[in-house]
């Protein structure tokens, strides 16, 4: 099975700060990756890259044979940790406008989760609250039959019920055949869906294995481990 | 897909920029009633008629001066937020290339500033046909009419006609130029790690003093080399000042395209 996500030998600099220090890496497909590491451990531009939002400053990346581009970024669904939609747009309109940019996007699928929520389309976004912002992106985002699905922080800043039905989402809303990376400091909350890790740190790869791995090796949860792995 | 970018940037600005247009055509209307109004009584006084007379006249350029500010503000802001800020996370992953994101932003903006001039246009011409008594209307006509026969026989209507389409062309893309200073500004504040917005400000500052610079020693030349008594002496400086702002869009575009393929760094 060929990869869904290739990197090699990528570089970032900013001035003199190496955000990214020879990274590879391969990702198959049907796998929830968790991106973990410190803060100003390289996760952020590392996402950034793959996404298309950073050049990098030497490597390749290919999203299912892709280099990053139009088509590269019809495979992707990304749910940055900003609110990205613009305040005075209703739902509906938002949604029109996935469904128009994006064919793999299920507008059926986004109203069914929206009347899970008892969110009205009809609202604009300024009227929400942060959380349900969130959850409205998030369900855009998880409308998409994407083949990669990055989501950066999807968890941080809602109250825990949030964080459950949010994981919940993401676990029933994914094809099997697509693969997930989930940024977040929140390890506990996310390691039970992950089938592997990432540890990132200093812009360099420190560690990428499967969880039940880590489990076996070190006997220890992935927050456990990584609690260790990073002590200052 | 650049269709497709063209479309939502419409359906996400047309709200505005209609209510400006409304607002703009409708204070030609308002403004013409008043007019008529203060001129058909005999109440006031000449003197306090005049006053008046030229307190509205300078209300109504204020007025559509700080219209055309906000439209200018209304565009730039937008095109700021919806690309290098937040929004711009949106924007920038959608399935399409940096060159077409940018160019739909420019292309609707250019767009809707162009709009705004043909409603100042309907705005004053809709003044000035309501502030005219029927009589007066008829004599303009009768006027217009006049000057265009003259011109005919004398055989120089084709040289007006095209001095004027020359005169609007070249009042365009010196629009458009001006307008595409703004997103290149904005483009180049980008370049700065901190301090994006300080840094647009800046670059703005310095581009409008080299273009005074560049534009005064342009038009040292101009009177320099060609005689003002000429009658082709304002074509050729229309045409020079179009050229002068084409050679602008052409840099202001292609560095904002540049920067949002290679440079990009949003916060």
């Amino acid at each position: 099975m060929s990869n869904l996500l290739e990197i090699q030998g990528l570089f970032k600099n900013y001035d003199n700060i190496q955000a990214l220090n020879n990274v590879n890496l391969s990702i198959s497909p049907g796998h929830i990756t968790g991106l973990l590491g410190p803060n100003g451990s390289g996760k952020t531009t590392l996402i950034k890259i793959i996404c298309g939002l950073l050049r990098p400053s030497s490597g390749t990346v290919l999203v299912d044979g892709n280099p990053i581009g139009p088509k590269s970024k019809a495979l992707i669904s990304y749910l940055p940790d900003k609110t990205y939609l613009s305040n005075n747009m209703t739902i509906l309109s938002v949604i029109e406008m996935f469904k128009d940019f994006y064919d793999d996007f299920d507008d059926n699928r986004a109203y069914e989760m929206l009347n899970s929520l008892n969110i009205d389309p009809r609202r604009k976004l300024k009227t929400l609250s942060k959380g349900n912002k969130e959850k409205v992106q998030l369900i855009l985002v998880m409308s998409r039959r994407a083949k990669l699905y990055i989501l950066d922080e999807p968890i941080a800043g809602v109250d825990p019920a949030a964080r459950d039905y949010i994981l919940r989402t993401i676990i029933s809303n994914y094809d099997p055949s697509a693969s997930i990376i989930i940024s977040t400091h929140l390890i506990a909350d996310i390691e039970p869906v992950l089938d592997e890790v990432i540890f990132l740190q200093n812009g360099y790869i420190r560690l990428y294995q499967p969880v039940d791995d880590i489990r076996a090796n070190t006997g220890k949860s992935v927050d456990e481990f990584f609690r260790e792995v990073y002590r200052c | 897909m650049l269709g497709k970018l063209i479309k939502h940037e419409f359906k996400n600005t047309w709200m505005a920029m209609v209510l400006i247009y409304v607002i703009t055509i409708f204070l030609g209307i308002s403004g013409a009633i008043f007019f008529r109004i203060l001129n058909s009584y005999e109440i006031l006084t000449e003197s306090w008629r005049a006053f008046l007379n030229m307190a509205g006249f300078l209300g109504a350029v204020a007025a559509l001066s700080a219209l055309n500010m906000i439209v200018i503000i209304f565009l730039v802001v937008h095109y700021y937020k919806n690309l290098y800020s937040s929004q711009g996370y949106l924007s920038f992953t959608l399935p399409a290339t940096a060159t077409e994101v940018v160019s739909s932003r420019i292309i609707v903006s250019c767009i809707w500033m162009l709009l705004f001039y043909v409603s100042v246009f309907i705005s004053i011409t809709s003044a000035i046909f309501l502030m005219m008594q029927l009589p007066q209307l008829s004599d303009l006509c009768n006027s217009i009419k006049e000057f265009f026969d003259e011109l005919a026989r004398s055989s120089s209507l084709g040289s007006f006609i095209g001095f004027i389409a020359l005169l609007i062309f070249s009042t365009i893309l010196s629009t458009f130029a001006n307008l595409m200073q703004y997103f290149f500004c904005i483009s180049i504040g980008q370049l700065w790690q901190k301090n994006k917005i300080l840094g647009a400000v800046l670059c703005y500052l310095g581009t409008s003093i080299v273009l005074g610079i560049v534009m005064g020693f342009l038009n040292f030349v101009n009177l320099l080399l060609n005689d003002s008594e000429s009658p082709n002496f304002f074509f050729n400086y229309m045409t020079r000042l179009s050229i002068h702002s084409g050679v602008l869009i052409l840099i202001f575009y292609f560095t904002s395209v540049f920067i949002a393929n290679k440079k990009l760094n949003l916060d």
